[in-house]
Formats: C-alpha cells, sequence, structure tokens
C-alpha cells in the first residue's frame, strides 16, 4: 500500500522547505533511513530519509520547489505498485534547472480545488486572485462542507448568482453522492512517521519570501539596507516570540571552576592517545544533565494548559553560524558519560557545519547551553527556544582572586546565568538548579560517576 | 400580563424612575405643561410639578450641556430631545463631553445621563424631521444606544438604562409608539449588549433594529411563503453589540442581511456585516448583505417616502441578488 512521504517541520517554526535535490529517481527501492532527498530549511540542507520501506512510486515535486511543511513530495509503495489515489501534490513551481515536476496524475485530482486555496510558495504568478480557466465558484461554507463531506466541488453545477455553488448544492450533491452504490478509494493520509518530527503545531503555511532571499546576504556597507537571510527572519521570529509569550525570569552563579579545569587536564592528557579532549562545555553539559536529573520540572514544556516532562534529555548546544545561529541538540543525554558526551558535541558541531543534521536534532531539544567563553565575557542571559523551559548562559572562565577560608587566593570562576519560562518553574528551583550544576562543577569528580 | 403599546411602555419606565430616586428629574421642550410632544410625559407635570418635569428653551446643547453637569453633579437627568435631528445641535455635548468625561478624568467622573429621543422616518415630517443618526452615536466610544423595537423592549431597556453609570441614547421610533406588545407586571429588565432572536429559521440571517425589526419580520413571512425559514435578529442596542448572537446564527443559517433605515452609505449596520463577515467568514454562502435608505434627503411625499425606506421587498430582492433565494 502507498504511504505519502510530507515535507517534515524539521525546526521549530519552520514553515516550508526547499527540495534542493532528489537522491533516489523514481522507481529506485529504498529502505528506512535512506537518504531520498536534499531539504532547504531556513537554516540549513538536510538529508530526507525514508521513513517507510518500498519502492519510491512518484516523485511529487521538482527539484528546486519549496513546499509548505505537510505537504506530500513524493509517494513509496511495495514494489512494482500502481499509484491508484491521486495525491494533493503542490502544484508543480517553474524549477530551477527548468525541469519539470512529474505529472501527478492526468485526471485533476479531488483535493485540487484544496491545493488551489493554499497557493505554493515557489516563485509564482503575482496575482493569485486571478481565476484560473476551469475555475470553481463556492461559496465558503460550500467549500467547507464540500472538504468534510469529500465531495469534489468540480463536479457540483453551481446554482448561485453567477454559477456559485451553493450550500444546497453540496448538500444535495452529498444526497446523490450517497445513493450511488459505488464508493471512491480514500485519499491516502500523510505519512504517520513525519508526526515524530511535530514540535508545536505549526501556523499555516504563510507566504514566504520569493526565492532571491534564498541568496546570501551580501556585506553591508554603511548606510545600506541588508535584506534579511532566511536565518536571520527565522532567529527574529523565534527570539521574538520567545520574548513575547515566555516570562523570563534569571538567576545568576559564580562557579568556581579550578578543580574542573584541573581535571579537564588530567583527562585530556590521558586519553590523548584515544583522540578525545573534553571540553569546558562538555563538563558544563554534564553538570546539567545531573541538575536536570535531579530536578526535571526543567526538563519540559509549557503547553497552555499543562506542564509537559520530556521523557529524555536532549541537551541544545548554540552553535555559531556564518550568519547566524542554530541550536541543535544532543540527544538522550542522560545515560551518556562525559567521553560521550563529549563526542556526540563535536559531531553535532561538525554535521551542523555540514548541514547534515537530522530533524529530530533540530526540534528535540529539551534544555539549551549557550556558552560565550571563547569571547572572553563575564555575564550574559540568553533567550529561552521555545518550547524549551530554560536555557544556561555561560560566561569566560577566568582568573580572579576569590575568597577561601577567609584567604584571598586566586581561583579560575565562571559566571552562569539560568534563564527559566516563569510559567514552568519559580526562582527558588530556579536557585536550586543552578546550585546543583555549581556543586557538580566544583567537585568535577562527580560528573566522572 | 398586560398589552400596552410602547409609549406608556415607556411612561411606565419614567415614572418607575421618577418615584425610585429623587434625584431623578426630567427635562426637554414641551414635556411639562404641554405633556409631551409624543405625549410620553401626559399626567407627569401635575404629578411631580416643575421641579422635576423641566420644560426648556429650544436650546438643544444647552439641554444636553445641562444634563451633563447636572449628572456629574449627582443628579440622575433624563433629557428629552424632541427628535435625534435636533440632536444634532448637541452632538458636541454629547461626544466631546458626556461620552469622555469618565476617560479624561481618569474614571473621577461619571456622566449616569439619559438622553431619550425620537427617531426614524415614515410620517411625511420631511427632510429635516424624519432622519436615523442612531448609529452616528454608537460609533462613539463612551455612549451606549439602545433602540428598542417593541413595548417590552422598551420597558426592559429603559429599566437597564436607568441602571448605567455612563451615557445613554435611548432611541424610539416615532411610528412605533403605538405598537402594542405584551408587558409583564413582574418586574424584569432587558440587559444592554444581548441581542434577542425575535424568530427562527435556518435559512437566512436578517439582522435589524428598531422599526426595520417589522420590517425583517414582514421579510420573514414572505420567506415562509417561498418556503424558507427567515431568523430574525433584533439588536436591541447597538453600543455594545451582541455580536456572538448574531454570528451563531449565521453559523446556523449561511446568510446574513442587516437591514436598518438610515442612509445605505455607512450606516451602523455595515458596521455589523462587515463584523459577521470577518467571523463568520468559512460560514457564508454568499456576501453579508446590506440593506438600508435610498441616499437621498426623505422626501416629503408619502409615496416618495415610503421607496426611499427598505421594506419586506428589498430585503427578499437582496436575498435573490445575493444568495439566488
Amino acid at each position: 500500500m502507498a504511504t505519502e512521504l510530507t515535507m517534515p517541520q524539521m525546526g521549530y517554526d519552520m514553515q516550508e522547505g526547499t527540495l534542493v535535490r532528489w537522491l533516489k529517481r523514481e522507481g529506485a527501492e529504498v529502505k528506512v533511513g535512506d537518504a531520498i532527498a536534499e531539504i532547504e530549511t531556513d537554516k540549513a540542507v538536510v538529508e530526507f530519509e525514508a521513513s517507510e520501506a518500498g519502492v519510491l512510486n512518484k516523485l511529487l515535486v521538482a527539484e528546486g520547489t519549496s513546499v509548505p511543511v505537510g505537504k506530500p513530495i513524493a509517494i513509496i509503495g511495495a514494489p512494482g505498485e500502481k499509484v491508484t489515489a491521486p495525491a494533493a501534490a503542490p502544484a508543480p513551481a517553474p524549477a530551477a534547472n527548468g525541469k519539470g515536476a512529474p505529472a501527478s496524475s492526468p485526471k485533476r485530482p479531488p483535493e485540487a480545488v484544496e491545493a488551489r486555496q493554499e497557493p505554493v510558495t515557489a516563485p509564482a504568478p503575482a496575482d493569485d486572485h486571478a481565476a484560473a480557466p476551469g475555475e470553481v465558484r463556492a461559496s465558503p461554507v460550500a467549500r467547507k462542507l464540500a472538504d468534510e463531506m469529500g465531495i469534489d466541488l468540480s463536479k457540483i453545477k453551481g446554482t448561485g448568482p453567477g454559477g456559485r455553488i451553493t450550500r444546497d448544492d453540496v448538500m444535495a450533491a452529498d444526497k446523490s453522492k450517497a445513493a450511488k452504490t459505488e464508493t471512491k478509494a480514500e485519499p491516502q493520509k500523510p505519512a504517520e512517521a513525519t508526526a515524530r518530527l511535530a514540535a508545536p503545531a505549526p501556523a499555516a503555511p504563510k507566504k514566504e519570501a520569493p526565492a532571491a532571499e534564498h541568496a546570501p546576504a551580501p556585506a553591508a556597507k554603511p548606510g545600506e539596507k541588508v535584506p534579511l537571510s532566511k536565518m536571520r527572519q527565522q532567529i527574529a521570529r523565534v527570539t521574538t516570540k520567545s520574548k513575547q509569550e515566555i516570562p523570563h525570569f534569571y538567576v545568576t552563579a559564580e562557579i568556581d571552576m579550578t578543580e574542573a579545569m584541573k581535571l579537564r587536564k588530567q583527562i585530556n592528557a590521558s586519553l590523548e592517545s584515544e583522540g578525545i579532549k573534553i571540553s569546558v562545555n562538555d563538563l558544563i553539559i554534564k553538570a546539567c544533565v545531573g541538575a536536570l536529573r535531579k530536578i526535571p520540572n526543567l526538563n519540559s514544556s509549557y503547553t497552555g494548559d499543562a506542564i509537559q516532562n520530556h521523557p529524555s534529555i536532549n541537551i541544545g548546544i548554540a552553535i555559531a553560524m556564518e550568519d547566524g545561529l542554530i541550536m541543535p541538540a544532543i540527544m538522550d543525554c542522560a545515560g551518556k558519560t562525559l567521553a560521550q558526551i563529549s563526542q556526540a558535541s563535536k559531531d553535532l558541531i561538525t554535521r551542523a557545519q555540514k548541514g547534515t543534521l537530522h530533524a529530530q536534532e533540530y526540534t528535540g531539544g529539551t534544555f539549551s547551553i549557550s556558552n560565550m567563553g571563547m569571547f572572553e565575557v563575564t555575564n550574559f542571559a540568553a533567550i529561552i527556544q521555545p518550547p524549551q523551559a530554560g536555557v544556561l548562559a555561560v560566561g569566560t572562565v577566568m582568573k580572579k582572586p576569590v575568597v577561601r577560608n577567609d584567604q584571598v587566593v586566586i581561583a579560575e570562576t565562571m559566571n552562569a546565568t539560568l534563564s527559566v519560562d516563569h510559567r514552568v518553574s519559580d526562582g527558588a528551583e530556579g536557585a536550586k538548579f543552578i546550585v546543583e550544576v555549581k556543586k557538580d562543577l566544583e567537585n568535577p569528580l562527580s560528573l566522572l560517576v | 400580563m398586560a398589552e400596552i403599546i410602547m409609549r406608556e411602555a415607556i411612561a411606565r419606565g419614567l415614572r418607575e424612575a421618577l418615584d425610585k430616586d429623587e434625584r431623578a428629574f426630567i427635562m426637554g421642550e414641551d414635556v411639562g405643561a404641554y405633556q409631551g410632544a409624543y405625549a410620553v410625559t401626559k399626567g407627569f407635570f401635575e404629578k411631580y410639578g416643575p421641579e422635576r418635569v423641566r420644560d426648556t428653551p429650544i436650546a438643544e446643547g444647552v439641554m444636553v450641556g445641562a444634563g451633563v453637569g447636572a449628572a456629574m453633579a449627582g443628579q440622575r437627568p433624563i433629557v428629552e430631545i424632541m427628535t435625534i435631528n435636533f440632536l444634532l445641535l448637541g452632538i458636541d455635548q454629547v461626544v466631546n463631553h458626556a461620552a469622555k468625561l469618565r476617560y479624561m478624568s481618569n474614571g473621577q467622573l461619571e456622566v449616569p445621563l439619559i438622553i431619550r429621543t425620537v427617531t426614524g422616518g415614515g410620517a411625511q415630517l420631511a427632510a429635516t424631521h424624519s432622519q436615523s443618526f442612531e448609529g452616528w452615536f454608537a460609533s462613539v466610544p463612551g455612549i451606549k444606544v439602545a433602540i428598542p423595537s417593541d413595548p417590552y423592549d422598551a420597558l426592559g431597556l429603559f429599566r437597564s438604562a436607568l441602571d448605567e453609570r455612563d451615557p445613554v441614547i435611548f432611541a424610539e421610533h416615532a411610528l412605533l409608539y403605538g405598537f402594542k406588545g405584551e408587558v409583564p407586571d413582574a418586574p424584569y429588565k432587558v440587559p444592554f449588549g444581548q441581542a434577542a432572536v425575535k424568530r427562527e429559521g435556518k435559512d437566512i440571517t436578517l439582522v435589524a433594529y428598531g422599526r426595520m425589526v417589522h420590517v425583517a419580520q414582514n421579510a420573514a413571512k414572505l420567506f415562509a411563503e417561498m418556503g424558507k425559514q427567515a431568523e430574525v435578529i433584533d439588536v436591541r442596542t447597538l453600543r455594545p453589540l451582541d455580536l456572538d448572537t448574531i454570528v451563531k446564527s449565521v453559523k446556523k443559517t449561511n446568510r446574513c442581511i442587516v437591514v436598518e433605515e438610515v442612509w445605505e452609505t455607512g450606516g451602523f449596520g455595515s458596521w455589523i456585516a462587515q463584523s459577521v463577515q470577518e467571523a463568520a467568514f468559512d460560514d457564508l454562502d454568499g456576501p453579508v448583505g446590506h440593506v438600508g435608505g435610498l441616499d437621498v434627503p426623505a422626501p416629503y411625499n408619502g409615496v416618495l417616502e415610503a421607496a426611499a425606506i427598505p421594506d419586506a421587498k428589498r430585503v427578499l430582492q437582496k436575498a435573490k441578488e445575493l444568495f439566488g433565494m
């Protein structure tokens, strides 16, 4: 049985993606996990993997086409299976490489009317109000009813003014349809597999900027106005939403990193032969994981009517890119050793720069860390990445006189500021969390057990 | 439960106001010795005396201004403006003063002023005496506007107006004073901001206020002859406007026509129509219709005047144009 593969949501707030390149041809056999296409999101180009095994029956969109999240892009079926149910493919847009989209079906599919209501966002004729030849004129309620009843409006004759299909026409068509014995095959449901990617429900796909804006922004000259890159737009959207909707509060602590720095040196010296190098950030990740295990409430999301606690701890790390920043997550940190976290973190950074992150890594973070240690800053506060409940901002580790046993001594210290969603948690819990992190980092052996 | 006419329902409300609260008083042209231009205050002068039923000179700006001042000073003035056409002379007092004093004094002042006035055409009183301006006032934040269509609502709305702490324009349609309807003896109120479904139906929603409620009822009867059921909604207060009741109805019937007497251009009904269109777009079977008076000064000639005011046939014609009904 054929399954539709749909445009996945590969980032919080992602509304559409561009199918850059098909990696498999029509008719190719694929296994679960095989990369079948490259998809460009707001952030990067990522590989799209098959969620079902079978034969790629149809590629529904041309390379270079922008497709709203959730719309079908390909049909996968059993070997040799014929595609019977025409899929609601978005109208193919002119492809950048001049290659047309594979024709989906010679007959007008039942959902064609629906598809027309949501124009594809790729370069399209400017006036989308212009009536297409053979356009169906139907009142809003007629469209709604037809949609609910699964009636093809193009097959109904409208009796309203100007031939408009009215409520009564649809009701009458429904009666005559019910009278007929033959039933049509139900259209295929979108692949279940994409459900796992469903981050907070995206807003209805909006009209997006034309493809020209995918081009990297030119370097700004003084006084010049530079159009926003896709990534900049995305960052603007998410951070604005976060600051407007999430009541942030902040808790700061100074952490004595002297012991942690010593330990790190020892570990790195002993593991040098194995090629493992623990970074300060890895220690902080490990400390955060420990603190989140003790205070699971901060590993959660505010859902409007409840607090959703997450089953696994996935630590997002802020990675600065050429024209912005992304926050992919190291999945399932609770069971990972310091060395494993270190490796996972390195792998994530490498793949982020290559643009081969998995969709889940974009959306699956449950708590984040933003480290500006390399910039010699002492303090900063980070903006929470929705729908997470917290983010820890850490500054540079630097030598400083501190008082220990009433003596002024030199220590290596670091400031950490926790931003918390006040809808989920309160100051005391935030303080408890940061004290846990501090305790672990100041007694770093605990990070090894 | 007794059947009374609307004039009597309003007079009952006024008597209750004067009996219940000694701060309440009536002022207006001919309200006293002449017993009211529309005979609403018949017998009041003898019973309550010239202090509480005050005749005023022909100076609407002064009358409304004095009402605003009295209300600010703690009285409960009920100012009768002989027709809403004359209220144009007091419009500055209404719009710039009565409506804004609470806001501009940071809530320290309130203006519990009721302006009773007569609206509408149809009595061959010609261009300057036949207009319907209640919608103009309803477009001003700070003002509440009630416009009853039957004796029950007239008394119920007037009782609610007496409870208001803000200025109320109480618009009575000239042709409805003799309209009969049942009014319970037991106390009741008709709250502001609650539209009434005056007739139930499933095929089209007719929204109206004042005398046009009766036009809508007549249209509903004609629809019934065609086998269609029209739902008639009386908005009762233009501000606050009960959009919920209207939208709920439109979601059921999928069609809506707003009927009002004022000129079609810029009528308050256009605002209602636009609001319905926004709130119920996906449930509409055609554009929200608006039927208003013709864009001409009210003719004196009776036949021409009748032609300028919406009637049931025009409502049907509009339904045919928009919905093919």
